[in-house]
């Protein structure tokens, strides 16, 4: 049975600034394998705008290092469903713009055989959370105390308690809590 | 983008580092520590265009557009980054490459005695921002060595 999961990199104090954070080779790598058992990734427009305008090109970057590399090379493959009611077209590779409502798409991928899903936007995974469908969340806490930004999970509409399954720390600090949904 | 600052002491005239960084035979050694074949095509001139340019994984060349925006002689370098390079095109249009609109990298020259406190100031998308803070203190060191010998 397929599940949704959900990865999201955070601050001590749950910022979830994309500018924040140490984005290291290890992390790379970790997203990657993460990934490894995931064939379609979710998300809304913000996040298709913003990765879109990095990861298809990373391969010309003369700065990218091979984890960043392995990372574009999976997320640039993979398949992509974008949410949004304002673009027009998607142009990056293996994406689609959803023609149905986000519950009707999980309906529909949760029929089918395959991996995993990946809820891969901040939008998309609260509305899940909400429905009580996120089965599995990898909460990356970066050592960082962050001035701003959006709070993981803002607009949540109750107390959700999860269940612990393993973390792994990598040298830089971070710290990936791995959960189950109750 | 995050902002990223350096600094490193040099025993050398600002006149000797100023060269040592910036002229093409030096400059080709001391960035090798970003990536191998780091070179610029253009020149340091203020108002000029600049290309800053390395062989990417796929072997084409990569790297930044870039247009001098003040030159101090000795004591300041602005570069204006305008766009990027992409399998050797210039791109500075495209909706990808204006998140580099305004950014800045200063090279600021103080002398003091006989030697010079370089400074350098950059901004960098996140993904290459670990990276780059490793990156540039050795560069630097590199550029300390071909000054001081």
């Amino acid at each position: 049975m397929r599940k949704i999961l959900f990865a999201i990199n955070t601050t001590i104090n749950g910022s979830v600034d994309h500018t924040v954070g140490i984005a290291d080779d290890e992390l790379h790598n970790f997203y990657t394998d993460l990934l490894n058992n995931v064939d379609v990734v979710l998300m809304g427009r913000k996040t298709y705008q913003l990765m879109e305008s990095f990861w298809p090109v990373a391969h010309k970057d003369p700065r990218s290092t091979k984890s960043i590399l392995r990372f574009a090379d999976k997320y640039n493959s993979i398949k992509k469903i974008v949410f949004s009611e304002t673009l027009k077209e998607v142009k990056w590779q293996n994406s689609q713009l959803a023609n149905q409502n986000l519950q009707e798409v999980i309906l529909k991928l949760k029929n089918q055989d395959g991996k995993n899903i990946s809820a891969g936007s901040l939008s998309i995974s609260l509305q899940l959370l909400n429905l009580n469908l996120i089965d599995e969340f990898w909460i990356a806490v970066h050592p960082i105390i962050a001035e701003k930004g959006p709070r993981l999970f803002d607009g949540m509409d109750v107390n959700k308690k999860l269940k612990l399954i393993d973390s792994k720390t990598l040298s830089s600090g971070v710290v990936f809590h791995h959960y189950q949904n109750t | 983008m995050d902002k990223l600052k350096f600094s490193i002491v040099i025993n050398a005239p600002k006149e000797k580092v100023w060269n040592t960084m910036l002229e093409d035979k030096t400059y080709r050694i001391w960035t090798e520590e970003f990536t191998t074949g780091s070179h610029y095509i253009g020149s340091w001139d203020e108002g000029s265009k600049i290309l800053f340019l390395g062989p990417a994984n796929d072997g084409k060349l990569g790297g930044m557009v870039s247009r001098i925006k003040e030159n101090k002689l000795h004591k300041f370098i602005s570069i204006e980054y305008l766009g990027e390079v992409l399998d050797g095109v210039e791109d500075t249009t495209s909706d990808r490459v204006k998140i580099w609109s305004g950014a800045l990298e200063n090279y600021t020259f103080i002398e003091k005695d006989d030697k010079t406190e370089l400074v350098v100031d950059m901004v960098i998308n996140e993904e290459f921002k670990e990276m780059f803070e490793g990156m540039w203190p050795k560069a630097l060191q590199k550029l300390k060595e071909l000054c001081e010998n």
